[in-house]
């Protein structure tokens, strides 16, 4: 069995419960659990029925978002150990370069060994907003073609080399160049220019 | 003045000094986590809008020379608890991309640049020193930081120590 978690703090729409929704749809015998109002009682007992770990969170200040640090913590200082369970791990960002969600999977592989938890492999998602809607399906061709490979690896239940991916087509520069036109679009949207964005 | 958030005991805290001037800020008082609404950043910029006495901290951080992390370490990062507290400051950024280290990055709201000072405290693996370095400057380049230091310290009494030496050193510059 499958115990898929998504770490997104976000009320609705989480790109990381999306992620988590392609995946689920190869797998079969799964339970996909929302951190931010889950007991974590519930998510251990499935856990324990489970021989199959998925997390699923954004990339917030280089690391898991706090709900995950959390539930981390809390096995850790519970002691819980979860030994011989297979760990996979799905990291995205709003930055485009998939690279940059490094620094988080090192931590969790961290938490992975002292939990005695078998890593099994991660995909690490840039340009979340974009992969991570449907409607930019068409540029993010790559990404999702990935994204079906990793989870041929948790289907398999096999341990691979990590997945770096990103949305097609844009270089840093200009993807840069139109994130920030979206920015300033949705700060109208509230009747905030430019500058009213900046204060200082 | 400098800001400081940590995840210690009033009692544990007690045997800290710190400057009259700085803002100490216990993460252990931040009971909500951001829920990346973005409102600090595209509706009233700054400001959380999750309402509690953590609504304003970006206004502590902007006036701060030095932003001081007291942190236990378990694994390679920050508690939960401090990481919380970190977590409702992004307003301290702007949403906007900057490409800075040939990688993307927020630009920065203010013009002041900060020093990111880190104490990390627990039973810490050189493993685990790994993965704080790495995190801490990742961090240090997206607050567009102009120095950090990562320090470890196997027990709380020598926090202490290294606070109070490399405190009243800096004050004496």
């Amino acid at each position: 069995m499958y115990t898929l978690i998504n770490g997104s703090p976000k009320p609705i729409n989480s790109n990381s419960l999306y992620f988590l929704k392609l995946i689920s749809s190869n797998i079969k015998n799964y339970k996909i659990f929302e951190l931010k109002n889950s007991k974590y009682d519930e998510i251990l007992d499935s856990i324990n029925k489970s021989d199959v770990l998925v997390f699923s969170f954004p990339l917030y200040i280089d690391s898991p978002t706090s709900i995950t640090l959390s539930f981390l913590d809390y096995i850790i200082d519970k002691k819980i150990k979860l030994t011989n369970k297979l760990v996979y791990i799905i990291i995205n960002c709003g930055f485009r370069e998939g690279e940059q969600n490094i620094t988080a999977l090192k931590i969790l592989k961290m938490w992975c060994e002292k939990v005695e938890a078998i890593y099994g492999c991660s995909v690490l998602i840039g340009a979340g907003e974009i992969v991570g809607k449907e409607k930019y399906r068409l540029i993010s061709r790559k990404a999702l073609k990935d994204i079906k490979e990793f989870s041929n690896i948790i289907k398999l239940k096999e341990k691979r080399k990590d997945i770096i991916t990103t949305m097609d087509l844009l270089n840093n520069r200009i993807y840069c160049y139109m994130a920030n036109l979206s920015w300033n679009r949705k700060g109208k949207i509230n009747k905030l220019s430019y500058n009213d964005l900046r204060v200082k | 003045m400098r800001t400081i958030i940590h995840d210690l005991s009033t009692k544990e805290l007690n045997k800290i000094q710190f400057n009259k001037d700085d803002k100490v800020i216990s993460s252990l008082d931040c009971t909500k986590n951001c829920i990346g609404c973005f409102s600090c950043w595209i509706k009233h910029p700054k400001k959380c809008a999750i309402k509690d006495e953590f609504s304003n901290i970006v206004e502590f951080i902007k006036d701060s020379d030095e932003l001081i992390l007291i942190s236990k370490c378990r694994f390679g990062c920050y508690s939960s608890e401090v990481k919380r507290v970190l977590e409702r400051c992004i307003g301290y950024v702007l949403p906007h991309f900057t490409i800075r280290n040939n990688e993307i990055h927020h630009q920065s709201r203010y013009n002041k640049r900060l020093k990111l000072c880190t104490y990390f405290y627990g039973n810490i693996l050189d493993l685990d020193k790994k993965c704080v370095d790495k995190l801490v400057k990742a961090n240090s380049i997206n607050l567009n930081a102009s120095e950090y230091e990562v320090n470890y310290v196997d027990n709380l009494k020598e926090i202490k120590n290294v606070h109070i030496d490399k405190w009243k050193s800096k004050t004496n510059k």
